[in-house]
């Protein structure tokens, strides 16, 4: 993992913000799944207070039941928006909301539950790359760096007061899997500092003056998804690192742009090799696979055509 | 630790005790995201493309596992 910082003047600085003895809440709920879900509750747990689970992803994979299953926590799957809804309606006791990895857009009368503080998790530097698949943009963009966000939840989206940030560096070699990985590494580090800070309920209310930057939605890929050969190697390697989520399906696979005047005819990029000109990339093992090769002078990417 | 697996294994999660596991998932070894990472670090390593069919927990559980499941989709191992 590269090292992360807390970003100086993208947010108020964690030291500035005074902890509080006391704490406001008789009970937390971790709303959401993954990794990330897992590390907030198991940072939850460890002060004592109750902790809720509640996942909203049906992930067969998801640890979130196997980390709830500890003293003082309790898990449960509610997928439905309206049972979300009802769940959240319905409580009266102080209650911490930690949203982590969780794509249900609260709606504005669940917030306006007076015993219900919010905080989320954002995959960038808000206001830089608010909504879906921001480590994509982030490295097609070009950014240097990127990061982990928290913020409280208001009626925009990813639009609420920043309360911390960290950052993460991007390297030419960075891909999109990778960049979530360590966004959330650093998002769970930093969750960890600010606990005593979030539990006391002491944060800053500020929103960014900037909060309204361009939004991501979820079914938009960089340049349409087609890979143009006649680009420069600095946007080639970005446009293919941006989309790479190994084995995730994220986003649809990228395309070859030909001379096809229809995108759906351009052959899918199943894989892509970034290898020096004189060294000759591995050989697909998949029999319908054929290779298309971009010369630079030096360096060459073969994609995997299919 | 010269097992090249290992080796991989250990670049997901260095902290984790792999060796003395016999179960990397139940024992919380292994979440959902490291079985993602493991999976593209498998295919960049062995340049294949593992099935989407076969990304579920128990093809990850042991190293004979995840040995099968690299043999099944093509591997040399």
């Amino acid at each position: 993992m590269p090292e992360s910082t807390v970003t100086p003047g993208a947010s108020q600085r964690l030291d500035t913000l005074s902890p509080s003895p006391q704490s406001p809440f008789s009970q937390a709920i971790v709303l959401g799944g993954g990794r990330i879900a897992c590390d907030c509750l198991k940072s939850l747990a460890d002060t004592g207070l109750p902790v809720h689970a509640i996942q909203n992803d049906p992930s067969p994979f998801s640890l979130l039941q196997h980390t709830a299953n500890r003293p003082r926590c309790s898990w449960q799957m509610l997928n439905e928006q309206q049972s979300l809804t009802n769940h959240f309606l319905s409580i009266q006791q102080p209650t911490l909301v930690v949203s982590a990895n969780n794509a249900w857009i609260i709606p504005p009368k669940v917030l306006d539950n007076p015993a219900l503080r919010f905080i989320n998790y954002h995959n960038s530097l808000l206001p830089r790359h608010r909504g879906r698949n921001a480590p994509t943009w982030a490295i097609f963009s070009g950014d240097p760096f990127t990061g982990a966000t928290w913020h409280q939840i208001d009626t925009g989206i990813d639009t609420g007061p920043i309360i911390a940030q960290k950052t993460v560096p991007i390297t030419p070699q960075t891909t999109a899997l990778q960049l979530v990985a360590q966004c959330m590494q650093a998002a769970s580090d930093l969750f960890r500092q600010l606990l005593p800070r979030i539990l006391s309920w002491n944060l800053p209310n500020a929103r960014p003056k900037d909060r309204l930057t361009e939004y991501h939605s979820s079914h938009a890929s960089p340049a349409e998804g087609l890979l143009d050969p006649t680009w420069p190697f600095p946007k080639l390697s970005r446009f293919l690192r941006s989309l790479d989520y190994g084995p995730l399906d994220v986003l649809p696979k990228p395309r070859l742009l030909l001379s096809q005047p229809d995108p759906d005819a351009c052959p899918v990029i199943n894989r892509y090799f970034l290898h020096n000109s004189h060294t000759p990339p591995p050989r697909p093992q998949t029999p319908d696979c054929r290779s298309h090769v971009i010369h630079r002078p030096d360096t060459s990417i073969t994609l995997w055509l299919q | 630790m010269h097992d090249p697996l290992l080796q991989i294994l250990a670049r997901i999660r260095s902290d984790a005790d792999y060796r003395n596991s016999s179960n990397f998932v139940e024992d919380g070894l292994l979440d959902s995201f490291d079985m993602v990472m493991l999976t593209s670090e498998l295919e960049k390593t062995y340049s294949i493309t593992i099935d989407g069919l076969d990304f579920v927990p128990e093809n990850f559980a042991t190293l004979d596992d995840i040995r099968k499941l690299l043999a099944k989709n093509g591997a040399s191992l």
